[in-house]
């Protein structure tokens, strides 16, 4: 029932009392208890709460009240994302102990996106997989499983948000919330053919979102189509007092019947796989065969983008991931004095949590300060003024979003470097802080990522809808 | 490097075991070969950039302020390791 379903066909449907949310929700959970053992998006499921307000929104329709926007509406949320009373784990031992099923982090209050979403009336069906903090590209750094591509269970999903991306694919939900510090939403929104927003920074609230690298991350929305993603990212923006980073969007951008949007040469060069090369260039063709012109540009330090992002994301992530000392939250190990509990407690995290984390400490120390973090957060001026300078002559930036197909699980688990090559083409707009969606094109695991400047996204929506039509 | 792996693994406070120093080590040299790649670049009048947008430091006064109610302080409170009352109990620093 929910393959064929959007978010405004399942609030129609629901309205007309084609079904029960009830019933819905009764039948989705026999499907994800049924389906997810294969694939394994979540973590955690919320189906008591779940039931209980399915049932409060169908008194909500037999009184013929106000619906709320969301009503009845299923989603999903990685689990880096505060929901209040639900286990928080971001995928890491040290906020969960897997021997200790009952222990670990019970999140105490809602992060804003969810208070957002809960007074929309959306229901959240439980919490999804993801990387250890988000530190990965393919889901495997996860403490707890690995997750599956559902269109293909021998490849990973992408991630870091690879549990939210698949759910949405394997529709276990209609919508998931995913975080984005350097391709996390967009990337695996690509390898699962779903559509995934980094919104631009600040428009997402991120009081709530345990904190990887507060200068690059950004909560968005991951659908089945270009209109829910609107619809979910309507609901979850706007300024927070209680994020200072938050701002409300008030820019409007013309509408112009013209589009131009360049292709940045620098994207499609080595290292690209044909297949992706060639599903890019076929979804260029049909977009100008909507009237959208395309023009070659440059972004010059494209290639400096990679090495500063893992300078910039470690550092931050180092001093973020200071607060699991095990004495206020999490696991907690005890040593013979302090530091040797926090020494012996900070040994849960995994290897590559731990890698970023000494990387981050190493960028950040006397001696290494003014060669590695000053001059990767100079480097960053330039990649941001790569973007203006080429928002001064076209509207928008196409680029794929990963330069492979999903790979392997396994394939490149070993080597560090050769995962951070999966976001190449996706950590610039993080670092500029630009939006960027990703659209499933050709009906391949390949997303077409649309980039546009600050603020500018509902003229992303709007482009990427264009291909839908065809 | 003149300073090896351990000593930031310590500065980190993150215990390794030894077996695993090595493979780490390993790795890690060749991560910093890889962002020693921006050494290419000419910075020199180029200002750092912090942050994505031009916001400004939110400045309030340094004042009590409540946050949620006496449940929430209850559920914070559960999530600490060891307590005594209200406080959140640790070993001796000095």
């Amino acid at each position: 029932m929910i393959e064929n379903l959007t978010i405004e066909n399942f609030l129609e449907k629901l309205k007309n009392k084609e079904f029960s949310a009830k019933e819905f929700f009764e039948k989705l959970f026999e499907k994800i208890e049924k389906e997810d053992k294969e694939i394994e998006a979540f973590l955690s499921l919320n189906k008591e709460e779940a039931l209980k307000s399915a049932e409060k929104i169908d008194e909500l329709i037999s009184k013929k009240e106000k619906l709320p926007p969301l009503c009845g509406v299923p989603c999903a949320i990685k689990d880096n994302i505060l929901v209040e009373g639900l286990k928080c784990t971001a995928g890491s031992k040290i906020l969960a102990p897997p021997e200790n099923i009952l222990g670990g982090y019970v999140a105490p209050f809602d992060a804003t996106v969810i208070k957002k979403l809960k007074k929309a009336g959306a229901i959240i069906v439980g919490k999804t997989n993801l990387d250890e903090f988000a530190m990965g590209s393919s889901t495997e750094y996860s403490a707890f499983k690995i997750t599956r591509n559902p269109h293909d269970p021998e490849r990973v999903p992408g991630g870091s948000s690879g549990g939210s991306a698949a759910a949405v694919a394997k529709n276990f939900c209609l919508f998931s919330l995913g975080s984005d510090t350097g391709g996390s939403i967009r990337q695996p929104a690509g390898f699962c053919k779903v559509v995934g927003l980094k919104p631009t920074y600040g428009a997402v609230s991120r009081f709530g979102l345990i904190a990887f690298a507060s200068s690059l991350d950004q909560i968005g929305p991951m659908t089945k189509n270009v209109r829910d993603c609107e619809i979910v990212f309507e609901i979850i923006k706007g300024k927070d007092p209680l994020d200072s980073t938050s701002v409300e969007i008030e820019k409007k951008f013309e509408e112009k019947k013209e589009i131009k949007v360049g292709i940045p040469k620098e994207y499609l060069v080595e290292g690209i796989e044909p297949e992706v090369k060639s599903a890019f260039e076929s979804a260029v063709k049909k977009f100008q065969e909507k009237g959208v012109k395309f023009e070659e540009i440059s972004l010059p330090h494209t290639e400096y983008a990679l090495p500063c992002y893992y300078i910039i994301a470690c550092a931050e992530a180092s001093s973020n991931l200071a607060r699991y000392d095990g004495l206020r939250y999490g696991n907690f190990c005890e040593g013979k004095d302090i530091f040797d509990t926090y020494s012996k407690t900070r040994a849960l995290f995994g290897k590559e949590v731990k890698r970023r984390i000494i990387l981050g400490t190493f960028v950040l120390s006397a001696g290494y300060y003014e060669a590695f973090y000053l001059k990767a957060q100079k480097v960053r001026r330039k990649i941001k003024e790569d973007f203006e300078r080429a928002f001064e002559k076209v509207d928008l930036i196409f680029t794929p979003v990963s330069p492979t197909l999903p790979f392997k699980i396994g394939e490149k688990i070993t080597d560090p470097l050769k995962m951070y090559l999966s976001d190449i083409f996706t950590v610039s707009v993080n670092l500029a802080g630009v939006p960027a969606i990703s659209i499933p094109i050709e009906n391949l695991p390949v997303g077409l990522q649309i980039i546009g400047p600050h603020f500018s996204e509902s003229k992303i929506f709007e482009t990427a809808k264009l291909y839908e039509r065809n | 490097m003149e300073k090896n792996f351990e000593y930031f693994a310590k500065l980190a406070k993150i215990y390794l075991e030894e077996k695993e120093i090595e493979n780490f080590e390993k790795n890690f040299l060749k991560i910093l070969e890889f962002v020693r790649k921006l050494e290419e670049l000419d910075l020199k009048d180029v200002k750092p950039l912090s942050h994505p947008l031009d916001l400004e430091n939110v400045e309030r006064e340094d004042k009590v302020k409540e946050f949620g109610d006496e449940i929430l302080k209850e559920k914070l409170k559960e999530s600490f390791c060891k307590k005594k009352g209200d406080f959140l109990k640790v070993k001796k620093i000095l």
